[in-house]
């Protein structure tokens, strides 16, 4: 499979945070989500990745390419919707179109135009009356309309109200299952990234302790509920975050594949039932664990 | 660079024409109507203004890129740090020569006096210089510092150099017994080709510091 962004031992350090020594790849062709709480790491990864911070040690390639010579060609070729939008609000749409123009090589007008059509933004008003919403949208125009080959977008639904997030994620969606982008995604809001991602990187306290594809995660973890002694050592073993209630015990686990010949009697019986988890539920496991 | 600098070029092209279009004539009132066309007082006080018109457009500018995060939009574009910067010292410097030529052609026109428009010329070529080294540090310090902690402390600073007349005359010169055309022709008696070769190259060099601040620049 062929690696679109290579970080490696990456680190960089700020009086309250580390973001220690993680190495990731991220597939070309694909959708992969960066999830993890506020403050594990997410945005100081993308800042890295995209050159607007220096790392204090390790490596960052994108697309081949190394910022130190390339960093204006990286730049050229990504797509970048931070966590904040960032604009000269006094202008308007169609001149922030005009201007930005004049630095990406493909840049597509027609493009741009056909996208503030399609989000519902009006060209000619200034940005600073625009909604948070429209002005993510904006972001995407721009990011989409010079063809990029890699889209990092970092919490673009964060502040957004549900209607105007789902509107901006299935937009997203479309994009991205027509047009075959690589994209990577950063959220804490799981319900984002289980829609619309491939793979998924979890993030929790400046490290990477879980990276797989959605399908893998969802099928080796696996919620379980049991009746008391119904399980062996080694099952019980392998769950995380067990509760005890009145009627018996939940908890979940990540080596389902591994234990579900184990558990045949049990299921059979009725004393186990399986439920599938979500993605929040897998990263309030490793949150918990970490 | 180019489209750079037309973006950044508003306020030094209101600053230039408010100054050349309404407060030059008026500061020019005697030359233009005749009734005292060469007293060497007004150069003295249009040196104030290549303070205000550089300096005061170039705090204009930032105050403005800061108000609308401009520097967070235009990282995120495929722009190198260095065009940007050489974008901003371009302008300083193209002010600088506009309110230089300006008003040494402006005092030639009106007054027809060589010697006058000499000493305007070497006069203004001097605080231009003087200028440019004061823009480069601003720079170096927005980039440092960031705008809105370095603003704190340089803002008087800027309005002492706008009022530096006003200073001089009330306070300096008596101190020293010193009259408007001793500080004339001891500012005139610098080689002005020295002045602004010197001038020019501590510039450039404050250029390639700002650049080197703004990369290492935390987030």
């Amino acid at each position: 499979m062929e690696h679109i962004v290579r970080l490696s031992h990456l680190t960089k350090n700020y009086p309250e945070f580390r973001l220690d020594d993680i190495d990731l790849e991220i597939p070309r062709g694909y959708v992969t989500g960066l999830i993890g709480p506020n403050g594990a790491g997410k945005t100081t990864t993308i800042k890295l990745i995209m050159n607007l911070i220096r790392p204090d040690e390790g490596s960052v390639e994108v697309l081949g390419l190394g910022h130190g010579r390339h960093n204006r060609e990286i730049k050229d070729r990504t797509g970048y919707i931070g966590e904040e939008q960032y604009f000269y609000e006094q202008r308007s749409a169609t001149w922030t179109g005009r201007f930005v123009s004049h630095f990406f090589t493909a840049w597509d007008q027609d493009r741009f135009m056909q996208l503030l059509d399609r989000f519902g933004l009006p060209p000619k008003q200034r940005i600073k009356k625009y909604s948070k919403g429209m002005k993510v949208k904006l972001s995407l125009a721009i990011a989409l309309s010079h063809h990029p080959e890699l889209i990092i977008l970092d919490e673009p639904t964060s502040g957004l109200d549900p209607v105007i997030r789902r509107e901006v994620i299935e937009m997203l969606q479309d994009l991205t299952s027509v047009e075959g982008n690589t994209v990577l995604i950063s959220s804490h809001i799981t319900d984002d990234i289980e829609r619309i991602a491939d793979y998924v990187v979890y993030m929790v306290q400046g490290r990477i302790p879980l990276t797989a594809s959605k399908d893998e995660l969802l099928s080796n973890w696996k919620r379980l509920h049991f009746k008391p002694d119904t399980l062996t050592a080694d099952i019980i073993s392998s769950l995380e975050l067990v509760e005890t209630q009145m009627f018996g015990s939940t908890g979940i686990t990540r080596r389902f594949p591994e234990i579900k010949d184990g558990l045949e009697t049990s299921l059979s019986n009725g004393n186990v039932r399986i439920e599938p988890v979500g993605l929040d539920d897998i990263l309030i496991a490793l949150v918990k664990g970490a | 660079m180019w489209y750079l600098m037309k973006k950044f070029s508003l306020m030094y092209v209101l600053y230039a024409a408010l100054y050349a279009g309404l407060l030059f004539p008026l500061l020019n009132y005697d030359r233009i109507t005749g009734s005292n066309p060469q007293d060497p007082i007004y150069i003295f006080y249009q040196g104030s203004f290549i303070f205000w018109v550089v300096l005061g457009s170039l705090w204009a500018l930032e105050q403005m890129e800061h108000k609308a995060r401009g520097y967070g939009f235009l990282r995120t574009l495929p722009l190198r740090i260095q065009d940007i910067v050489r974008a901003k010292f371009s302008l300083v410097l193209l002010a600088v020569l506009f309110i230089v030529v300006f008003q040494a052609g402006s005092i030639r026109l009106l007054t027809k006096d060589r010697d006058l428009t000499s000493t305007t010329w070497n006069f203004s070529m001097v605080i231009g210089s003087l200028c440019l080294i004061l823009a480069g540090l601003a720079y170096a310090g927005i980039f440092r510092f960031g705008f809105s902690r370095f603003s704190k402390w340089i803002f008087g600073a800027w309005l002492l150099f706008f009022l530096y007349p006003v200073i001089l005359r009330e306070f300096l010169m008596p101190a020293f017994r010193l009259s408007v055309d001793d500080v004339l022709d001891r500012v005139t008696g610098f080689n002005w080709i020295l002045v602004s070769t010197a001038a020019l190259t501590i510039f450039w060099a404050l250029m390639q510091l700002a650049v080197r601040l703004w990369r290492e620049e935390r987030i």
